[in-house]
């Protein structure tokens, strides 16, 4: 009796299994999401911290850059994208590793300082790199051309309280944003996006 | 997913093709499961309520560098007891961290109000979605048989002015104040999410 219902339920899970797996074929197989049109970065710069000059938005020839809207102090959204962001990359081929390239822009530059920016960064992302912008109109303006919100205020009791987009955004070497994963996209989810967009830059 | 290329046998090429979709399967098997699992963070138990609260499964985020992090977060699961009850206060030990609050990350689509803007103005929020706020809660309600989930994107004790570094592999010491007056010790394992 225990094997026959073992076999209907077996049954039953190759069937939502198939099911599952004719809703997502082809084009539908990205975790993450793509904008129609593509909006694009290509003529923003990114300010490294500790003089280590500008950095464009877009990613270096056949690479991807990744770009993240965040501040150190976060102890809950932030790194658990930085994290499920380290585990993708350490599950990637080495060479694919390489073509990826990971920038952290503060939002909450008053409190993160250039070493700590850069030391948080790191932490997570070896190679990592950090953008600060002090001046607010700039700031504003970067994240704007990402589509990225933020919002550093202090309440009435004083606390800090820190909004923003918890995106992190995929930017191809033309400066498009090709591909944007919300908060919670399983790191397993963000290597195989990254895996197949840097296969197709491969074959071109 | 360790494919090897041998891009001139037949062979090869139909089982990267089967790799791939099998991995186009399960990613979208696991997406949608992740949504479901974060979209609930109460459920109703289904076997009798037990009389007093429990907590299962702590944890806490690593702290590598002091000088990059002074802040981390406890993540764990209550079981609520026979009666309503709330989690009001969380402590760890003294050399581990200064302050102890319980905080929530929610999503905030752009319904932010005025206050004492610091950071820029809010036109970037074009694309919608996407915002998360982390704010500071009183208490966290744990209703009688119900368990409640603290995970990361959603409610979870923050630890603020960290004092050491907290190594994976760790096990630290974390008391619960309920608003019954009971206090739970349970022991947070340290690790990458």
């Amino acid at each position: 009796m225990k094997a026959v219902l073992r076999g209907i339920v077996a049954a039953i899970a190759v069937v939502s299994f198939g099911l599952v797996a004719s809703g997502c074929t082809e084009e539908e197989t990205l975790s993450g999401y793509t904008r129609t049109p593509t909006d694009t970065v290509a003529e923003v710069e990114l300010p490294l911290v500790a003089g280590g000059g500008v950095l464009p938005a877009a990613a270096e020839p056949g690479a991807l850059r990744v770009v993240y809207f965040g501040y150190t102090t976060c102890p809950d959204v932030c790194p658990t994208t930085m994290s499920d962001l380290k585990r993708a990359l350490a599950d990637l081929p080495a060479a694919d590793r390489d073509r990826v390239e990971v920038v952290m822009v503060t939002i909450d530059p008053d409190r993160d300082v250039d070493e700590k920016l850069d030391a948080y960064v790191t932490t997570f992302i070896e190679g990592g790199r950090s953008s600060r912008i002090t001046d607010p109109e700039e700031l504003a303006a970067v994240a704007e051309a990402f589509g990225a919100s933020y919002e550093v205020r202090t309440a009435d009791d004083g606390e800090i309280e820190v909004s923003h987009s918890a995106d992190l955004y995929v930017v191809d070497d033309a400066g498009d944003i090709i591909l944007q994963w919300p908060f919670g996209t399983p790191a397993e989810g963000i290597g195989q996006d990254l895996e197949s967009l840097l296969r197709e830059r491969a074959s071109t | 997913m360790n494919t090897h290329r041998h891009p001139f046998t037949r062979a090869a090429v139909g089982a990267i093709a089967l790799a791939l979709a099998a991995t186009g399967l399960v990613a979208c098997g696991d997406d949608s499961e992740d949504t479901a699992s974060e979209d609930t963070t109460t459920t109703t138990s289904t076997e009798a309520a037990t009389d007093a609260v429990q907590v299962a499964g702590a944890w806490a985020r690593p702290v590598a560098d002091l000088a990059a992090q002074d802040t981390s977060a406890i993540y764990l699961s209550i079981a609520g007891g026979a009666t309503d009850d709330a989690l009001v206060a969380a402590s760890v030990p003294a050399d581990v961290a200064g302050t102890v609050e319980l905080h929530e990350t929610a999503a905030a689509d752009g319904d932010m109000g005025g206050g004492d803007m610091d950071g820029g103005d809010m036109d970037g929020g074009d694309m919608g979605g996407g915002m998360m706020t982390m704010r500071q809660v009183e208490s966290i309600p744990v209703p009688a048989g119900e368990t409640v989930n603290l995970e990361p994107g959603g409610l979870h004790i923050m630890l603020l002015d960290v004092q050491r570094v907290i190594e994976p592999g760790e096990a630290i010491d974390v008391t619960l104040t309920f608003d019954s007056g009971e206090e739970l010790v349970t022991t947070a394992e340290v690790r990458e999410p």
